[in-house]
């Protein structure tokens, strides 16, 4: 495989819920490719940006639907695959970081072993081995005392440094590809950069695909190199993150507008009007 | 209007004590929106709760419209102030109507002619009469924060609390909310405080800001100064330089 070639591919995904009114889509048909690069996904609540993010792990509600034209993580079709053989691909080949620490981490479980657990399952290696690799990894997450924290708790460490043990603990396994549902929403934003500047590094110097996926408009745009703006289950616009603030479509732009700035002091905020079109109007070809 | 000075809160006793709230002092002038700005565990909500009468344990003075107000509060003081909190998903009561909200704080001030000021409150704040019968999870988020808003307002107040008033909601619902509030708050000449770790939001709104950390004051500011980046305190110039997005040449990774 050359370092250009995608890392996964997907088109034409959907994922809908069944009712008694009929089926209700919450990602309706998208086509998107990546690579060894950050990869944005933005869009407001209801979106369907999460639901994009679990489809490809299938790890979707139960009732939920989805179906796929084709979707491929390196040479392996993930669409034919079937439940136990998903096991071979979640946490080994693509890894999930979710919003809040808090709630994704074992409370009962010192956390260097709930590392050195994630080792170990994908990978043949003594318990000794396992916990060096997960010092390691914690040192690499730039942990000052790794030992220390080894052995602590969950509750006892900070939501900062929670969300650098998600991260020690979805990177062990070694995987292509990491999918990164608002990994620092719930984190101050001085302890949200050093997060990502932690991510930003392992993911450059390990060569994994990063999906991040955000409500937040100016993280993305200063953090990914390419945004996918989703609207109502769909990709209504893609461009390279820094030429995010030039985007064309009316709800990126309406988006950008509604936004406070700091520069901009008392200035009225412009209010997003939602065109009915933008449903259904057709998705831009993939750059 | 407001006068805040030496406040001090401690939550737990001996050496477990937690100082929340170092000797703060500030003033609000009538009619003006002070912010109250930092990251989590810094004291805001704690000053705020002190203010609003929630909090009882704390020690200093604080003075309302020029009178100095004890831990506990009567009725007419929240007559006078009234408070918005952070999640519309969470403050309206899930089996009652909007209705049922908004006459509420009507019934216990013993206030007549309800259903008029219902409507009139609804108009405000931009909902119309059809959401009158409505239960909480009929509405969106930001109409939800927007009978939050009106449950404050209905009883007239002079004072609104806020505490992190758009911070659940969507940016394009957010933009709604905060031109809300801004146009209620020029049209009455209410005094706010508002609560809220975005400094993009309270360059909107206020002012004047304190910027808190571990309890301390660290400077205030005014919102002319916070838009041009003329802060004095260190710790200000990170926050700003935090907001403003993800700049790897700006982190440096070697503390913990």
């Amino acid at each position: 495989m050359t370092s250009n070639s995608p890392i996964l591919t997907v088109e034409d995904l959907r994922v809908g819920f069944p009712t008694p009114r009929g089926t209700v889509e919450a990602v309706r048909g998208i086509s998107f490719a990546i690579g060894r690069n950050k990869v944005g996904i933005v869009g407001e609540s209801g979106s369907g940006k999460s639901m994009t993010g679990r489809a490809i792990l299938k790890l979707l509600p139960g009732g939920a639907t989805s179906t796929v034209k084709s979707m491929k993580l390196g040479d392996t079709d993930l669409a034919s695959l079937s439940e136990s053989e998903m096991l071979g691909i979640r946490g080994k080949r693509i890894s999930m970081i979710l919003q809040d620490p808090k709630y994704s981490l074992n409370p009962v479980m010192r956390v260097g072993h709930q590392i050195a657990e994630a080792f170990r399952v994908h990978h043949r290696a003594s318990r000794a081995e396992a916990e060096e690799r997960a010092l390691e990894m914690l040192a690499a997450v730039r942990i000052r005392d790794p030992r220390r924290v080894f052995s602590l708790y969950p509750h006892e460490v900070s939501g900062g440094m929670g969300q650098r043990i998600m991260i020690a603990m979805m990177l062990i396994p070694e995987p292509e590809l990491i999918i990164a549902d608002e990994p620092t929403s719930a984190l101050d934003v001085t302890v949200r950069l050093q997060v990502l500047a932690i991510l930003d590094d392992l993911v450059t110097t390990r060569g994994i695909g990063l999906m991040f996926i955000s409500h937040d408009l100016n993280l993305v745009s200063s953090f990914c190199d390419e945004v996918l703006i989703m609207y109502a289950g769909r990709i209504v616009e893609r461009c390279p993150a820094a030429e995010l603030h030039q985007a064309k479509h009316p709800y990126t732009r309406g988006l950008l507008a509604s936004l406070p700035r700091l520069e901009d002091g008392h200035k009225r905020l412009r209010v997003l009007e939602r065109d009915p079109s933008w449903r259904d109007e057709p998705i831009p070809a993939e750059a | 209007m407001i006068e805040v000075s030496q406040l001090r809160v401690a939550f737990g006793a001996d050496e477990t004590q937690t100082i929340a709230v170092d000797d703060v002092s500030f003033t609000i002038p009538e009619a003006t929106v002070y912010g109250l700005v930092g990251e989590s565990g810094c004291g805001k909500t704690t000053i705020l709760r002190c203010l609003c009468g929630l909090n009882r344990q704390w020690s200093g003075t604080i003075r309302v419209n020029g009178k100095p107000v004890g831990p506990l509060r009567d009725l007419a003081f929240y007559r006078m102030a009234q408070m918005v909190f952070q999640d519309p998903y969470g403050s309206l009561h899930p089996r009652h109507t909007v209705n049922t909200i908004l006459s509420e704080p009507l019934l216990v001030h013993g206030i007549p002619d309800i259903g008029a000021r219902v409507s009139r409150v609804l108009a405000q704040v931009g909902l119309g009469e059809s959401f009158r019968f409505r239960y909480p999870h009929q509405l969106s988020g930001g109409q939800r924060q927007r009978v939050a808003i009106a449950r404050a307002l209905i009883l007239e107040p002079r004072i609104l609390f806020l505490d992190e008033p758009t911070s659940a909601l969507d940016v394009s619902v957010q933009a709604e909310v905060l031109n809300l509030i801004r146009d209620i708050q020029v049209e009455q000449g209410l005094t706010c405080v508002l609560v809220s770790h975005d400094l993009a939001v309270v360059a909107n709104l206020c002012n004047r800001l304190a910027v808190m950390n571990q309890g301390k004051l660290v400077e205030e500011l005014s919102v002319a100064d916070l838009m041009s980046g003329r802060a004095r305190s260190g710790y200000t110039q990170r926050l700003i330089a935090a907001s403003a997005g993800y700049d790897r040449a700006l982190v440096s990774l070697d503390s913990d």
